[in-house]
């Protein structure tokens, strides 16, 4: 790999304690983060999106722990630290300053007992980076400016329920842009707003991303928001990868049976407005381990071997990466289960 | 503003119904106060003059009126058995129970949010069992029996602490303690339960992901949150030590108000039980606007509505 990442997850494996067994939700995810680039990890809910993202930061809950793997993060090309190894002291330095992330609920993510804008400067205080309030304080209303919220004095002494969804939405990202950090974390950071308001911060994480050179990770289940920031597209299912592609040609050419069933159940004006498609089935309940491919109970075109063994990661050219047996073949007439 | 006008008008209206209860109360239970004073074997003659003058031959209505016009000029009357005005009794006892009241408080507050604090990060490990099951005991055991059980400890087997009130702080200790137990025990299930149900705040979440360790969010923004709730507690308890902790200013012979309104109950003396439930009133009204006003300083989201 001769690109110039930042973040390497690999090989994560995150489990969530229940009664006294633990199951695995995030399974041996590989995730890279370019500098500079922003990556979209799709999948539905409960899928382990959130919990790879607060891998990185180490903001687990309680209940959920990493039990393998490791998150690699390159200060510059020769210089590596393993996320998962730091100390809790090294890592909480980490946060806010190099790696800071952006919530999904706007309305309960901020502190309903501060002011906006201390909430925002706390960030300047817990690292001592800016020492004098004044100053400090300056620094949060230019930023407050940048993400455009209109008169930033007068918002810095706003209270979090005074604000509409989508000025907090913007509150938290001047907090998590404050300290300029390298990786924003963006956790479905639009699900909760209206689409209008989705479009306006969208464009400003790409606008904030591509001024400052940083990364993000944006975390959707949303192929909208895929497709209006991302350069790069992991498609996660069920704690693992099953798909991953540059972002143009994933929605050109997508492989995984899921990849396609997500794109075809977007509404689009002009088609058959009756019918919207849908994936059959329900995410099926993570408990053993399951020998075949995680997807074969919903797929279309399942054969005998994805009951059989878990697909393999396997090249489809164009840096197009797919789990899948038929997806590069196509399923095997004699072997399709429909002929017995 | 007008709030604050609000509030103060319903306190006049309170000590108002009060005053009438108490007033009425007192007239209907049997019990002569005149045949009181005197000795059973006082003449008919002598009850009747000690009647006259106290001004209690006259219609009730009557006797009412005057008690609260003497009592708008700040004359709650003369104490009837100790034979000096109510108020200057009041205030001469007032000062004890503030001492008494500002010591348990404090000691009740900091132990209590302390054990709260503790709790709730440690839950269910064994700080939490530990914090909890002493909270536990203070909020069951009556303040009598953990008087008792101090002044057997510090003083008949430690010899630490003097066994009774002698005007030294050194022996205001154990009566502040005995009475904050109980209220020490309340603030910290309130504040551990409070904060329990804020661990799961995304806010928290956010305040990891600025840098905060899992306890200082804890600290700095769960408590903020979980404090409200235990501090309208916290002003009820004040007004109800402020009002007299009638038990314990016994046990330990503290000249307080509460032991003041014993004397009263125990004397028949109605000018002087008048004053003291009125008074007590008067606390307990002012401790709730206060509470109220607290609250409403606080909370940002109270703030912006009234």
């Amino acid at each position: 790999m001769n690109k110039d990442l930042l973040l390497e997850i690999k090989d994560l494996t995150v489990s969530v304690k229940r009664k006294k067994e633990a199951v695995p939700v995030v399974r041996g995810v590989d995730i890279d983060i370019p500098r500079g680039g922003i990556v979209g990890l799709v999948g539905e809910s409960g899928c382990g999106k959130s919990m790879t993202a607060k891998s990185v930061n180490r903001i687990l809950p309680p209940f959920a722990e990493t039990t393998g793997g490791s998150i690699l993060w390159h200060d510059s090309p020769g210089e590596t630290t393993d996320l998962l190894k730091l100390k809790e002291k090294e890592i909480r330095k980490k946060c806010g300053t190099e790696i800071a992330m952006v919530f999904q609920e706007p309305m309960t993510s901020l502190n309903p007992m501060m002011r906006v804008g201390d909430q925002i400067r706390e960030v300047l205080k817990i690292h001592k980076i800016e020492k004098d309030p004044a100053v400090s304080k300056e620094r949060v209303v230019k930023m407050l400016g940048a993400v455009g919220i209109p008169q930033p004095e007068l918002r810095y002494n706003s209270w979090p329920h005074e604000l509409s969804g989508g000025m907090r939405q913007r509150v938290m990202i001047a907090m998590a842009m404050i300290c300029s950090p390298k990786l924003l974390i963006a956790d479905e950071a639009t699900t909760a707003v209206d689409v209008t308001i989705e479009a306006q911060i969208l464009d400003l994480i790409r606008d904030m991303c591509h001024a400052s050179h940083m990364s993000a990770l944006v975390i959707t289940h949303n192929m909208g928001v895929v497709s209006a920031i991302c350069d790069h597209v992991y498609v996660m299912y069920l704690g693992s990868i099953v798909e991953k592609a540059p972002v143009r040609e994933l929605f050109t050419n997508p492989l995984h049976p899921y990849t396609r069933g997500l794109l075809s159940s977007i509404p689009r004006i002009g088609n058959n407005p009756e019918y919207l498609e849908t994936i059959p089935g329900n995410i099926p309940v993570v408990r053993k381990p399951f020998s075949g491919c995680d997807f074969c109970m919903r797929c279309s075109d399942d054969v005998r071997k994805c009951f059989m063994e878990s697909p393999e990661m396997r090249e489809a050219g164009n840096d197009h990466y797919v789990r899948c047996h038929t997806a590069l073949t196509g399923p095997d007439p004699g072997e399709s289960k429909g002929t017995e | 503003m007008s709030a604050v006008i609000r509030r103060g008008l319903g306190v006049i209206l309170v000590l108002l119904g009060v005053m009438l209860l108490i007033f009425v109360v007192l007239r209907i239970i049997p019990g002569d106060p005149a045949s009181v004073l005197l000795n059973e074997h006082a003449s008919e003659d002598s009850i009747r003059r000690l009647t006259e003058s106290m001004g209690l031959d006259k219609p009730l209505p009557v006797q009412f009126l005057d008690y609260l016009k003497n009592a708008l000029r700040g004359d709650l009357g003369q104490s009837y058995y100790m034979r000096k005005p109510v108020l200057s009794l009041i205030l001469t006892a007032f000062p004890y129970t503030l001492k008494l009241t500002a010591l348990s408080a404090s000691f009740a507050w900091i132990f209590g949010i302390l054990a709260g604090v503790v709790s709730a990060v440690y839950h269910d490990r064994l700080p939490d069992h530990l914090f909890r099951g002493i909270s536990l005991l203070g909020i069951s055991v009556p303040v009598f029996m953990v008087a008792l059980f101090l002044q057997y400890l510090m003083y008949f087997r430690l010899s630490l602490l003097p066994l009774m009130y002698d005007g030294s702080f050194v022996s205001m200790i154990l009566p502040a303690a005995a009475l904050g137990w109980n209220s020490a025990g309340s603030v910290a299930r309130l504040t551990r339960s409070g904060l329990m149900e804020q661990l799961d705040s995304p806010y928290l979440d956010t305040a990891r992901a600025k840098g905060l360790s899992t306890k200082k969010a804890i600290l700095f923004h769960g408590l903020r949150n979980a404090i409200l709730p235990v501090i309208t507690l916290m002003a009820l308890q004040l007004s109800g030590m402020l009002s007299g902790a009638v038990i314990t200013e016994s046990v330990f012979g503290i000249s307080g108000l509460g032991k003041l309104a014993l004397t009263a109950v125990q004397t028949r003396d109605m000018p002087l039980l008048q004053g003291t439930v009125l008074f007590t009133a008067l606390v307990i009204s002012v401790g709730n606007i206060i509470a109220d006003v607290t609250n409403t300083l606080l909370d940002p989201r109270l703030r912006t509505k009234s």
